[in-house]
């Protein structure tokens, strides 16, 4: 499957098509999509594990890798920034708490690469590194996942990540890659603001 | 193509569902694929950190370190890299900073070439010498105050080159704020004389179960990067030790040196002997460490002339007054048990007492246990010292029959539960696999590991044969009988006669003497005791039946009533067993309810929890508030009535006794926490605009009855919650009516 959908992301095939990614994780299910034009669209819900992820405020956080981040579009209650270069972390920062549970948390990042390739590698430094999540572990009642015996004093919480394999933006050819990096720096000076400018701009 | 490092901190939030009580949120956090983890809680406490692949099988995982919690700038640890496809942290809190499954390792730096001068000269003249301090757990202080300590133990541990000595540090030296997990003193003791380094270890965490003793555990030392090997280290004798066993740490506390004022161990001066009314006689025999009081020493010479002086027919009664007895007797007990030549029935001295303020009563405080367990005392007599004058407390105590045989009670409960060789040798060996490596890493100790291991082996030798020998001295030989149940008051409230009952049976030759019933409405102070009877007519069923009855005292609402029993057999040592069997340190308790009020002639009538704007009192200030209702055409006194927000605690503010209320009449009282302020009426507890119970509740004189209470939800800001109607019954949110009715 993998080496299949990267053949596939090389020839171009995969223009204009829709994919999911379900990571075979078992808290965590990664639906990635893209619309042909350097969008692409993760879908987060539970896997089949009784227990969810979830988090309060500043508690949960999703990493994706990804090439030529134009701008990103944050469901309600979610903030975005660059954690490194090439790097999106979507941040839950409202009140309550978010569980990731049937009902989808929906990340988008425009790219200027519109070619898609399977970010599945977990080593460090790889060129397609798997996303990451961040959290606390909940119960499917909403309350904290209790990992101590009645004889231990734990934490109120178990935190935890798991890493996802997902669809994103391929990086260019070298050729292309030049043609890449003076789309990404025309496109950011326009925005004279960034990304965040951006995101105002395509909201 | 790699990716530029990253941060990511991932900080968790109890707001929304907290299911469980404990004090400390783990916070993940990310560093491009490098993890690490904080965790959020009390600066008092440090937690293991355990990892897992999935949410099971955390029993039994290897913990990767432990870890200081504190506010956002605790301290973090690293806690691998995020390559696995997942894993799952979490935090195991530790028994505290003298955990004695941990080996902790304290790293002490110092910029003085000559700190060991120094450290030397600050012993003889307790000046410190500056250093930073930092523990494995991410602790870190950068100013202690270090010294070393001790005497034989100093003179002992001689060597060239030099060889390790007992260090005291001061964390507090140059800030008086600082603190390593709640400690101000830290003690690194060297276990001079003692290979296995775990006498004293050992000897307090047993003692530490019944009687004012320190806490003990390891630590490996480095100073200054360089390894000098295992400590005891053990809680300093201080204040913070007497608050965590007394009421407060109010009183003054004193330390029976060794032999001061000469006289050597067999004079007993610093052994509590009377030496008449002249404090300097007593000023030269004990070091006061720490004064609370006007006029210590008259506690001091009081209490020596009392345990001196008395009468022998008095004595069990007026001792009570100014010593701790039950604690006295523990700390005898478990000293002889372990045949601690450091000791009270050994030296009269190198022990510390204090004398609480809120009894009256002296306590015992365990100094040191390095010279315990020593194999040559192996068949010491369990009464060692009870003929000797110039030990006072032994002497007076177990010339007492019924004392002494408390005393050897609690011997048989220490022999059973902690001294046996079933219990405590697992502890040596649990010990010993947590030391061994760093021991035998410890090129300073003076000794080779075949004397480390031939020691250890002669320590488990000695447990086995002290417990023999004393399981089957003539004195602990005797039965005592046995307590099989015991029956707190079914449902006891103020102002009815509470009856505690208890099962009683024979054990052998034990015969039954005698049952005792042993109360206070405290968690400190002497009790009062009863004699409990098998004849039906002291609430014990049907006479004969081996079921033993008495009445407690009536104690106030919301008291909890500690109590226990003791059964003496009929055999001729009258030898006594307890419930439960680490009486006094351990009792029964139930607490006593608030009978309810037939009739009431005042009510609450209104209470504002989230008061802004409404109205301010006498001080100017917007507090909450409650309403009080006479409901009366006539004056109505509150005089030693009592307000709360406390179910458990009903008696919680009183009423100043000029206070009344006009016929029909409302009165407001602040809850501002105030307590006592003037003008107004100023109650100790502020209300929660989450919700809780308001009680009122009537004077001790009428059992403290609760007259009325009100339970209610979340409040909102400038809306008071009232009765609707003049002292009726329904409730609700309203504009506020301060002082007046609520229609």
């Amino acid at each position: 499957m993998n080496l299949t959908m990267k053949r596939l992301a090389r020839t171009g095939l995969f223009l204009a098509m829709v994919m999911a990614v379900p990571c075979a994780a078992a808290m965590l299910s990664v639906h990635s999509a893209t619309d042909s034009n350097g969008v692409f669209t993760y879908s987060i819900t539970r896997g089949a594990d009784d227990a969810l992820w979830g988090g309060g405020s500043g508690a949960l956080t999703i990493i994706i890798p990804s090439f030529g981040v134009l701008t990103t579009y944050d469901p309600p209650g979610w903030t975005s920034s660059m954690a490194a270069p090439d790097v999106v972390a979507w941040n839950y920062a409202s009140t309550g708490t978010w569980l990731v549970s049937t009902m989808a948390a929906t990340l988008s990042l425009q790219s200027a690469s519109a070619v898609p390739v399977e970010y599945d590698s977990i080593a460090p430094g790889a060129e397609y590194g798997q996303g990451t999540l961040l959290g606390d572990v909940y119960t499917t009642n909403g309350a904290f996942y209790q990992s101590g015996s009645t004889s231990e004093v734990c934490s109120v919480n178990v935190a935890g990540y798991e890493r996802f394999a997902f669809i994103g933006p391929a990086l260019p050819e070298p050729f292309g890659c030049a043609a890449l990096a003076m789309a990404v720096l025309l496109t950011s000076k326009r925005a004279r603001g960034g990304l965040r400018a951006l995101h105002r701009r395509h909201p | 193509m790699t990716r530029g490092a990253f941060v990511l901190c991932v900080a968790a939030t109890a707001a929304a569902f907290t299911a469980c009580a404990a004090d400390g949120t783990l916070v993940l956090r990310a560093s491009g694929t490098n993890l690490s983890v904080q965790v959020q809680g009390s600066d008092k406490d440090d937690w293991h950190l355990e990892t897992a692949a999935g949410l099971e099988g955390w029993a039994g995982m290897p913990a990767f370190g432990t870890l200081l919690s504190g506010g956002a700038d605790a301290p973090w640890r690293s806690a691998g890299d995020a390559l696995a496809p997942r894993r799952m942290f979490r935090a195991v809190k530790t028994a505290g900073l003298y955990d004695d499954t941990l080996l902790r390792t304290i790293n002490l730096t110092f910029t003085q070439g000559n700190w060991q001068t120094l450290l030397a000269s600050g012993r003889l003249t307790g000046s410190n010498t500056v250093c930073s301090l930092a523990m494995d757990n991410g602790t870190f202080v950068p100013g202690a105050g270090a010294r070393y300590k001790g005497n034989t133990s100093y003179t002992g541990m001689g060597g060239t080159p030099p060889v390790k000595k007992s260090i005291n540090i001061e964390v507090d030296f140059t800030n008086e704020a600082w603190r390593v997990m709640g400690y101000k003193t830290l003690n690194l003791n060297n276990a001079y004389t003692d290979e296995t380094i775990m006498r004293e270890p050992l000897y307090f965490t047993v003692m530490n179960r019944y009687a004012v003793c320190p806490k003990g555990s390891f630590a490996k030392l480095f100073i200054n990067n360089e390894y000098w090997g295992v400590y005891s280290f053990a809680q300093q004798e201080n204040n913070q030790l007497v608050k965590e066993w007394c009421p407060s740490d109010n009183g003054d506390r004193w330390r029976a040196p060794n032999a001061a004022g000469g006289g050597g161990f067999s004079s007993g001066v610093s052994a509590l002997m009377y030496l008449g009314t002249n404090v300097a006689s007593y000023k030269t025999r004990y070091e006061l460490k720490a004064q609370n009081s006007s006029n210590p020493w008259a506690h001091l010479v009081h209490a020596t002339d009392v345990l001196n002086n008395t009468p022998t027919n008095e004595l069990r009664e007026r001792v009570e007054d100014v010593l701790a007895v039950d604690r006295w007797l523990w700390f005898l007990a478990i000293g002889n048990i372990f045949a601690d030549s450091d000791s009270y029935y050994h030296k009269g001295a190198d022990y510390g007492f204090y004398y609480e303020p809120e009894s009256g009563r002296i306590h015992p405080i365990e100094h040191d246990g390095n010279e315990s367990l020593m194999p040559a005392d192996v068949n010491l007599t369990p009464v060692q010292g009870a003929t000797n004058t110039n030990r006072p407390v032994l002497y007076r105590l177990l010339g007492n029959s019924e004392l002494r045989q408390r005393y050897l009670a609690h011997m048989r409960t220490v022999l059973d539960e902690s001294f046996n060789p079933s219990v405590l040798i697992p502890i040596v060996d649990r010990f010993s696999a947590l030391t061994y490596t760093a021991i035998e890493q410890d090129t300073r100790k003076g000794y080779t590991m075949t004397a480390y291991n031939t020691d250890l082996a002669s320590l488990k030798t000695f447990i086995g044969n002290r417990h023999k020998f004393l399981t089957n001295h003539v004195e602990l030989r005797p039965l005592a009988p046995t307590i099989a149940a015991v029956n707190p008051p079914v449902n006891p409230v103020a102002g009815e006669t509470p009856v505690v009952t208890a099962h009683v049976i024979t054990n052998g030759s034990s015969g039954l003497g005698s049952v005792w019933l042993y109360h206070r409405g405290a968690s400190y102070g002497r009790f009062a005791w009863a004699r409990m009877y098998d004849d039906g007519a002291h609430g014990d069923g049907a006479a004969g039946d081996g079921v033993f009855g008495a009445s407690v005292s009536n104690y106030a609402a919301g008291t909890t009533v500690r109590y226990y029993v003791e059964a003496r057999g009929s055999n001729p040592a009258r030898a006594a067993a307890f419930s439960p069997p680490r009486a006094e340190e351990a009792t029964h308790s139930y607490r006593v309810g608030m009978p309810v009020a037939t009739n009431t002639d005042l009510v609450i009538n209104e209470l504002m929890a989230d008061n802004e704007t409404v109205i301010a009192d006498p001080q100017g200030e917007y507090d909450d508030w409650i309403e009080l209702r006479n409901i009366t055409d006539h004056a109505v006194t509150l005089a030693g009535r009592w307000l709360s927000d406390d179910p458990d605690n009903p008696r919680k503010w009183q009423f100043p006794a000029e206070t009344t209320i006009a016929p029909n009449g409302c009165l407001l009282v602040w809850a501002d926490e105030a307590g006592s302020g003037v003008p107004g009426l100023h109650a100790n507890f502020k209300i929660s605009k989450s919700g809780e119970q308001i009680i009122f509740c009537d004077t001790d004189a009428n059992a403290n009855a609760q007259l009325d209470a009100v339970t209610f939800g979340p409040q909102y800001k400038d809306i008071s919650y009232g009765r609707t109607s003049d002292s009726g019954d329904a409730w609700d949110f309203m504009i506020p009516t301060p002082g007046a009715p609520n229609y």
